[in-house]
């Protein structure tokens, strides 16, 4: 039993005198009651055209047979409402976009749904853009996002677990696999960690993605995101686990190996014989991005016998007079393409021409003209720089610079021996690697059969490969 | 974990960068040249030119290479004079051509080949030629048309020579070396020869016209016994000396089909194999499969018996080929064919006996019975003579 006044009086202080909780007391045939909402979050048509229309509705007759609970209840046109009876709970339903309707001398108050509409629509990918797969990409609602998935999986083994983290955002999370599908003591420890999770903010996915990957010291990334809901619907079919975070526009994926990172949207809509020699300039792609500069740095400062004749005479041609030794010209084109690449992300798509404009010109042309650099080290950057775009992730993009550095570092150091040393070092660093105990190099070591059909060389098939879990065990991995 | 970062670490810093050298630093040698002067030994190195010019970033101002001589007692005092006159550390591992003068070949070789054998600093697939008459250190300042670099006209030329000529094979050092000292074979090197007017080659203006004044000739084998050059093959013999040494990639024969017309036939297929009866009765078994590239007599092709008749001509021709180059091999009493390790081979016991009387008694009276299985396989796109 509470008094609407003294109710709103304890609310207003427990929210520090809120100027956007909006208290509107109405008396309905001589009895009191009050609407309370947080304004920004509901819409004002609903609460007008739902709430206060059906309150005016009631009629005298309706009160005189029930109590005004009831005749309330029955006469409100909100599909969804809930009964609150803790003090605790008002606070979470009022910074949810719920509508409150306090009674006076009644002990539940009544909570309807009154979100305001305040998301944008769902709109087409813009990261993983795909020619023939369907356009609809993730928003920030989470209840969107969530339908965007079951409209594709219609069936009752969707395991969710529901979340909310962060002290001060209480941000809604939702932990997703298939049953029979997905591990389940994976999918466990996933939310025993999200669980632990202390922290006074969750803004969007990405201190969740940190925080899931702590544990693993390599730059290589073992979580994946997608914005595609057909994707993340894919990934749950191999018996992934998928979280999904309010306020952000893609999901998390998780185990993620390195094949992963060379499976794209597009392969799926291919013929596997062309997907298959995609996935083989990927590859292709990936080394190189790695090793070229390296190598180059190499075989021009150490090893000038493995270079074939010609060539070293074209690139001793081109050395001439450069007065820097060839891994500070390396170093400068490197630097010089990063920043770029990191400006280009950030900057606004019109300031953007400007910049090619300066990349182009004054890196390309005028620093070979100047004789800073000579054109092959702009070659090799450039061939670089192409082979590391072809992958999606930006976390795999990013370790593969920090990898190609090492083996710059290496190759200029000890030549190709070095350059061995820091390919052990890398393949030291991926054999150990696990992404939720799922051996980063899965499909190839340890040897996975039916995985190792959708990695170099893409296999026809008609079902989803399933993840294998099955050499972990014996691995005994921590 | 951080240990065996630091640990790893350390491992790049505790370098020295050993045997780091910058391109800039080095002078690529391209060809070698070797000759005899005075009792010094004149060592002449062809350095690729890779001075950038100013107009194009990827080509090269003046001459596409410079050479470099100093002579010395050895090759190695030579060629570490060199650094007097060079700016650039001269850096041999993309050697292509090793060319020896003629005078110097004369008094022998092995001493030269010491060096390069021993060290480990330049690469041994180079190939070895005789510079006949003219110098190397002349041959070697020649400006050569199609191919900027000389050294690397002359190793063209001979590798296209034997590929569609056969009157010489590329014969690279460790080929040559191992053929020497393993194997009781005599050395056998291809050699050139300078024609055209002097002291022009090694100016521009032997570019400046279609046909260059000087040009560099590739010739027949120089023969050497105990690695001391005694003379020279013609290109018939030479034709003859691959095609015994089953060295023969492709050639042409040309002979009489009448009176007075001529037939040539390119040989397409051929396999040589030397059978060893005793010390002095060899079998030389050839199985050359031919095809007609042009035809001057008045002969019906579409006749089998015709074809027969050239086949016959044309067997008889490759034998007198073959026999010819035999004959001046005796008489140059040199054992290029490896006879004498043929038979070791075949009969090591027996060969004990004559070791030390081969060249006194036995090489010089071997007889040969020459087998030929010839085949004309193709006759052309027509039957008809065009006649």
């Amino acid at each position: 039993m509470y008094k609407i006044n003294e109710l709103i009086e304890k609310i207003k202080i427990d929210t520090n005198n809120n100027k956007d909780i909006i208290y509107r007391e109405k008396v309905i045939h001589k009895k009191n009651i009050a609407i309370i909402f947080n304004e920004p979050l509901t819409s004002s048509n609903k609460i007008s055209d739902f709430i206060i229309r059906s309150l005016n509705g009631i009629s005298y007759l309706d009160i005189k047979k029930n109590k005004l609970l009831d005749a309330i209840k029955n006469n409100i046109s909100n599909f969804k409402y809930k009964e609150i009876t803790k003090y605790e709970d008002i606070f979470s339903y009022l910074h949810r976009g719920f509508t409150l309707i306090l009674i006076d001398n009644e002990s539940v108050i009544l909570a309807l749904e009154t979100k305001g509409n305040i998301s944008r629509g769902v709109s087409t990918p813009t990261s993983e853009v795909s020619l023939r797969g369907p356009k609809d990409a993730f928003n920030e609602e989470i209840q969107v996002n969530l339908g965007l998935i079951k409209k594709r999986l219609k069936t009752n083994d969707l395991i969710e677990t529901e979340l909310y983290l962060g002290d001060y955002t209480n941000v809604k999370t939702v932990v997703i696999g298939i049953k029979n599908l997905y591990k389940k003591t994976t999918y466990k420890k996933v939310v025993d960690k999200l669980k632990a999770l202390k922290t006074n903010g969750v803004v969007d996915g990405e201190v969740l993605k940190n925080y899931l990957d702590k544990e693993n010291k390599s730059p290589f990334p073992t979580t994946m995101t997608t914005e595609r809901p057909d994707t993340v619907c894919r990934r749950l079919l191999e018996g992934r686990i998928v979280i999904l975070i309010d306020n952000t526009c893609y999901a998390l994926v998780l185990p993620a190996v390195l094949n992963d990172f060379f499976r794209t949207v597009e392969d799926i809509y291919s013929k596997s014989i062309n997907t298959s020699i995609i996935r083989l300039l990927k590859y292709l792609a990936f080394w190189l991005a790695l090793l070229a500069p390296g190598i180059y740095i190499a075989l021009i400062t150490y090893n000038q016998e493995i270079i074939p004749t010609d060539l070293l005479i074209s690139f001793a041609i081109q050395r001439d007079s450069v007065p820097f030794p060839a891994v500070v010209e390396g170093f400068i084109m490197m630097i010089a393409f990063e920043i770029i690449r990191e400006a280009d992300l950030r900057l606004p798509p019109n300031v953007g021409s400007s910049l090619s404009i300066v990349g182009a010109l004054i890196l390309g042309e005028a620093a070979v003209n100047a004789g800073v650099v000579s054109p092959i080290m702009i070659i090799v950057i450039a061939i670089t720089a192409i082979c590391s775009l072809p992958f999606a992730e930006l976390e795999l993009i990013n370790a593969l610079r920090i990898y190609r550095i090492l083996f710059m570092l290496g190759g200029t150091l000890l030549g190709m021996v070095g350059i061995l040393l820091v390919f052990i070092f890398l393949t030291i660093n991926l054999t150990s690697l696990n992404s939720f105990k799922t051996p980063y190099l899965m499909p190839f070591v340890p040897v996975d059969k039916e995985g190792i059909k959708d990695s170099v060389i893409k296999f026809p098939h008609k079902n989803h490969y399933k993840l294998s879990f099955n050499n972990m065990e014996k691995r005994n991995v921590k | 974990m951080k240990k065996i970062i630091i640990l790893v670490l350390f491992i790049f810093f505790s370098t020295g960068c050993f045997n780091y050298r910058e391109l800039n630093d080095l002078a690529i040698v391209s060809g070698v040249g070797i000759d005899k002067k005075g009792d010094n030994l004149l060592v002449t190195v062809q350095v690729i030119n890779t001075v950038k010019s100013s107009s194009d970033s990827a080509s090269s101002a003046g001459p596409k290479f410079i050479v470099f001589e100093a002579e010395g007692k050895t090759v190695q005092e030579a060629t570490r004079k060199l650094i007097l006159n060079s700016s650039k550390r001269i850096y041999a591992e993309h050697l292509e051509l090793m060319l020896i003068g003629e005078d110097l070949a004369k008094d022998g070789i092995l001493e030269v080949f010491d060096l390069f054998f021993r060290n480990s600093e330049s690469r041994k697939q180079f190939l070895v030629m005789v510079s006949q008459e003219k110098s190397a250190n002349e041959v070697l300042k020649i400006l050569t048309p199609l191919e900027n670099l000389n050294a690397k006209n002359i190793v063209d030329t001979v590798k296209s020579n034997a590929k569609y000529l056969g009157v010489s094979e590329p014969i690279t050092f460790d080929n040559m070396i191992a053929d020497y000292l393993t194997q009781k074979k005599e050395i056998y090197l291809p050699s050139l020869k300078v024609i055209g007017s002097e002291n022009i080659g090694e100016k521009k203006e032997n570019l400046e016209e279609s046909k260059s004044d000087t040009e560099v000739v590739i010739t027949g084998y120089a023969l050497f016994k105990d690695n001391k050059l005694l003379g020279y093959l013609d290109l018939h013999d030479s034709v003859g000396t691959t095609f015994l040494n089953n060295k023969i990639d492709k050639t042409i024969l040309t002979f009489k089909c009448d009176e007075k017309d001529y037939i040539s036939l390119e040989v397409t297929e051929n396999k040589t194999n030397i059978i060893v009866k005793d010390a002095l009765n060899y079998e030389i078994n050839l199985k050359t499969k031919t095809k007609i590239n042009e035809i001057n007599c008045a002969i019906d092709l579409e006749k089998e018996k015709n074809i027969k008749e050239l086949n016959k001509k044309g067997k008889e021709y490759l034998e007198s080929l073959i026999t010819n180059a035999l004959t001046s091999i005796k008489n140059y009493d040199t054992d290029i064919l490896g006879l004498e390790n043929l038979f070791y081979k075949n009969f090591p016991h027996k060969y004990k006996s004559i070791k030390n009387e081969w060249y006194q008694k036995y090489f010089k009276n071997t007889n040969f019975k020459i087998n030929i299985d010839f085949k004309i396989k193709e006759q052309g796109n027509i039957l008809k003579v065009t006649k």
